[in-house]
C-alpha cells in the first residue's frame, strides 16, 4: 500500500560567509513498504526524520530523491489532480489539534469544507455525512457549532480524527496523535483508532516516541536515528529480541528503574543532522562501537526473515544497553 | 523541612485547590502526580508565592524550614526564590533567558546569594556547568539559550538552581519535553545532585513510569485535592483508591480483557 524506496530529504541551511552550504540531512535514504491494512509505528528521537518521513508518504514535502508510492500513487511529484486523489487515499492526523482546527471555524464548517473542497454530495447530504462522521467518534451533534477553543484537546483530537476520514481514505498517517493529551484521554483516543482502523480495514503509519503507544497499536515497527532506520521487525521481535544498541537504549530508558544516586555520566546527546558522523551513525554514542564502525556505515541486513538490523557487531550485541 | 497543611486557592468562588496537605522531609523526594488540572504546579507555586494576583491563597500551616511561607514579607521571598528553593520547568530553553548567556544566568544567584563577585563568579560559573555534566563548560557558558539542546539547558538550569544552594528543588515536569535517552540522563543527574547536597525534591509528573524511578513517595492529586499519598512502593503496587487505579492503568496502557485499552470511568472518582 505504501512502498518508499531510498528516499532522501536534504533541506539546505542559509548560506553563512563564504563556506559550503550546509544541508540537514533529515531523512537519509529510507527505504520502508506497508502491506495494505498493516500497522507500521515508526519510532524514533526528535531529529531523527520521522516527520519528515510521514511528509515525504503524503507528498507534502518533495524528497531530494527516492521513489515514494502510496495506493500505486507516486508522490513525489504531485500536481493538483494528483494531490486531490492522494487526500482521498491518504491523510494525517496531527500532534495539536489546537494546531490542527481553524481556530474561527465551528467543527461543523471545518468538516464541511473538505466534502466541498472535493465537491462530494449536495448541501443536505454534506451535514449528513459530517453529523455521522462525528458520532462515529463519539462526539454528539452539539459539536458541530463548537470552535475549537470551546473542546478539550481529546475531544479536538476526536474531531482531526473524524475530519480525515471523511474522504474515507485507506491510509492514515498518525504523528504522535496522543502525545499532548492526558493519560486518560490517550487511552480512549487510541481505543478509538483501534476501533476505526478494524472498522474501514485502514492501512496506518503511526509515529510516536513512546514505546508504549507503538507497542499496543503496530504490528511492526521501525525504529528510526539520525536520518535513517537502524532496525526493524514484527512488534514482538522487536520489544524482545532486538539486536541494535541504539534500540535496545531506547527499550532500557523507557524501562522505569530506580535512580539511586549513581554518578552522572554527563551529557550525551544525539549529533546534529547536518554533519552526521562517519561510518554507522550511532558509534559516538555506542558502547560497542569498534573501528569499522566508525569509519563504514553498516547496511541494514535481514538477520532473520522481516527482521532488519543496520549494526556491524548485531551478533554480540548484549540484551541491555544504557546511553 | 517543608510543611503544608489544608492549602485552599481559590478564584472568586471556585476553589482549585481544595485542603491539600502534604510535608516533605530532609533529604526527601515527594511526587505530585495527576492529570493536567488536578493543580499540580498551582501547589509548587503556592508554596513558593509565585500565583498571580487574583487568585487567593489560604492555608493553615506552609512553613519551609521555619520560615512561615504566608506572612514572610516580599524581600524575605525573593531570598527564598532562587535561594533556599530551586525551579526546574518543563521547558528549559523557553525558562533561560534569551538575551543573556548561560554564564550570566547561572552566575546572577552566585552573586546574589554567595555575594561573590564578578570574577569569582565566573570560575565558579565554570565548575557549575562541568558539575551538572555539561562537555566544554567555559565554552558553553558563552552560549545563548538557543545555541542549546533541551537536554543541556536543563542541564543550565539545574546548575542555576543548584547555584543558590537550595535545600529545596521544586522540578515541574522537568523531563517531560525531553527524549527518552535524555530524560533517564537528567532522572540520573537529578538523583544524583540530591544525594551529594542533600536537598529535598518536590517533583511533579504526569507520568507514573518517572515519578516510580525517582520518587521517595507519591501524593496523587485530582481537582484540586490529594486523593491518595504514600511510599512509591505502596502507591504503585497496592493503591487504595479507585482513581489512582485506574490511572495506573491507562498510563501503563494495560489492556482490559476483550483487548480494550482501560480508561477512566466517573465511577473510578468515587471515594473508595
Amino acid at each position: 500500500m505504501i512502498s518508499v524506496e531510498d528516499a532522501v530529504k536534504h533541506f539546505p541551511l542559509a548560506r553563512r560567509g563564504l563556506r559550503r552550504r550546509e544541508h540537514v540531512r533529515s531523512v537519509d535514504g529510507v527505504s520502508a513498504h506497508v502491506a495494505p491494512g498493516e500497522v507500521l509505528g515508526l519510532v524514533g528521537e526528535s531529529g531523527s526524520g520521522k516527520s519528515t518521513l510521514a511528509r515525504i508518504i503524503l507528498g507534502l514535502v518533495r524528497p531530494t530523491s527516492g521513489r515514494v508510492r502510496v495506493d500505486g500513487l507516486d508522490t513525489t511529484c504531485l500536481t493538483g489532480p494528483g494531490r486531490r486523489q492522494l487526500a482521498r487515499t491518504a491523510q494525517l492526523v496531527f500532534q495539536d489539534p489546537h494546531a490542527a482546527m481553524d481556530p474561527r471555524m465551528t467543527l461543523g464548517e471545518s468538516l464541511t469544507a473538505v466534502l466541498a473542497q472535493h465537491r462530494i454530495g449536495t448541501r443536505e447530504e454534506r451535514a449528513a455525512t459530517v453529523s455521522s462522521a462525528l458520532e462515529e467518534v463519539g462526539l454528539d451533534g452539539t459539536y458541530l457549532d463548537k470552535v475549537p477553543g470551546e473542546c478539550s484537546g481529546g475531544q479536538l483530537q476526536r474531531a482531526v480524527i473524524a475530519r480525515a476520514l471523511l474522504l474515507a481514505p485507506k491510509v492514515l498517517i498518525c504523528d504522535e496523535p496522543t502525545s499532548a493529551l492526558d493519560a486518560s484521554v490517550q487511552a480512549r483516543i487510541l481505543n478509538l483508532l483501534r476501533r476505526l482502523r478494524r472498522e474501514h480495514q485502514l492501512t496506518m503509519v503511526m509515529i510516536s516516541h513512546d514505546l508504549r503507544v507503538v507497542r499496543v497499536m503496530a504490528e511492526r515497527v521501525a525504529v528510526m536515528y539520525l536520518g535513517q532506520i537502524v532496525e526493524t521487525a514484527a512488534r514482538d521481535d522487536l520489544f524482545t529480541g532486538a539486536r541494535h544498541p541504539y534500540t535496545l537504549a531506547l527499550l532500557d530508558a523507557a524501562t522505569p528503574r530506580r535512580v539511586t544516586g549513581e554518578p552522572d555520566t554527563g551529557a550525551v546527546e544525539p549529533p546534529s543532522p547536518i554533519n552526521p558522523p562517519a561510518g554507522c551513525r550511532f558509534h559516538p554514542r555506542c558502547p560497542l562501537a569498534a573501528d569499522q564502525c566508525r569509519t563504514v556505515m553498516p547496511p541494514l541486513v535481514e538477520i532473520e526473515p522481516g527482521h532488519e538490523v543496520r549494526c556491524h557487531r548485531w551478533r554480540e550485541v548484549p540484551v541491555s544497553v544504557q546511553v | 523541612m517543608l510543611t503544608v497543611e489544608h492549602l485552599t486557592v481559590s478564584a472568586g468562588d471556585v476553589a482549585l485547590l481544595d485542603g491539600v496537605s502534604l510535608t516533605i522531609a530532609e533529604g526527601e523526594v515527594l511526587a505530585l502526580v495527576g492529570e493536567s488540572g488536578s493543580g499540580k504546579s498551582l501547589t509548587a507555586m503556592s508554596v513558593v508565592r509565585l500565583l498571580p494576583r487574583p487568585l487567593v491563597v489560604d492555608a493553615t500551616t506552609m512553613t519551609l524550614d521555619g520560615v512561615d511561607l504566608l506572612t514572610a514579607s516580599e524581600p524575605t521571598m525573593n531570598t527564598i526564590r532562587g535561594g533556599r528553593v530551586g525551579v526546574l520547568f518543563q521547558q528549559p530553553k523557553r525558562m533561560l533567558d534569551p538575551t543573556a548567556t548561560v554564564g550570566a544566568q547561572v552566575a546572577e544567584p552566585l552573586r546574589r546569594f554567595r555575594g561573590m563577585s564578578r570574577h569569582e563568579a565566573r570560575d565558579a560559573v565554570v565548575d557549575l556547568l562541568r558539575d551538572v555534566g555539561i562537555p566544554e563548560p567555559a565554552r558553553r557558558a558563552r552560549a545563548y539559550a538557543h545555541q542549546l539542546s533541551g537536554g543541556i539547558a536543563q542541564r543550565v538550569m539545574l546548575a542555576a538552581a543548584l547555584a543558590g544552594q537550595p535545600r529545596l528543588l521544586i522540578a515541574d515536569e522537568p523531563t517531560t519535553a525531553l527524549d527518552a535517552t535524555v530524560e533517564a540522563q537528567i532522572l540520573r543527574l537529578i538523583a544524583a545532585k540530591k544525594a551529594e547536597l542533600g536537598m529535598s525534591v518536590l517533583f511533579i509528573s504526569h507520568d507514573l513510569g518517572v515519578v516510580a524511578s525517582i520518587a521517595d513517595r507519591i501524593a496523587v492529586m485530582y481537582a484540586g485535592r490529594i486523593v491518595e499519598q504514600g511510599p512509591v512502593s505502596q502507591i504503585l503496587e497496592a493503591p487504595e483508591h479507585p482513581y489512582t487505579r485506574a490511572l495506573i492503568a491507562c498510563s501503563l496502557l494495560r489492556q482490559n480483557d476483550s483487548g480494550e485499552l482501560y480508561t477512566i470511568s466517573d465511577r473510578d472518582l468515587e471515594p473508595a
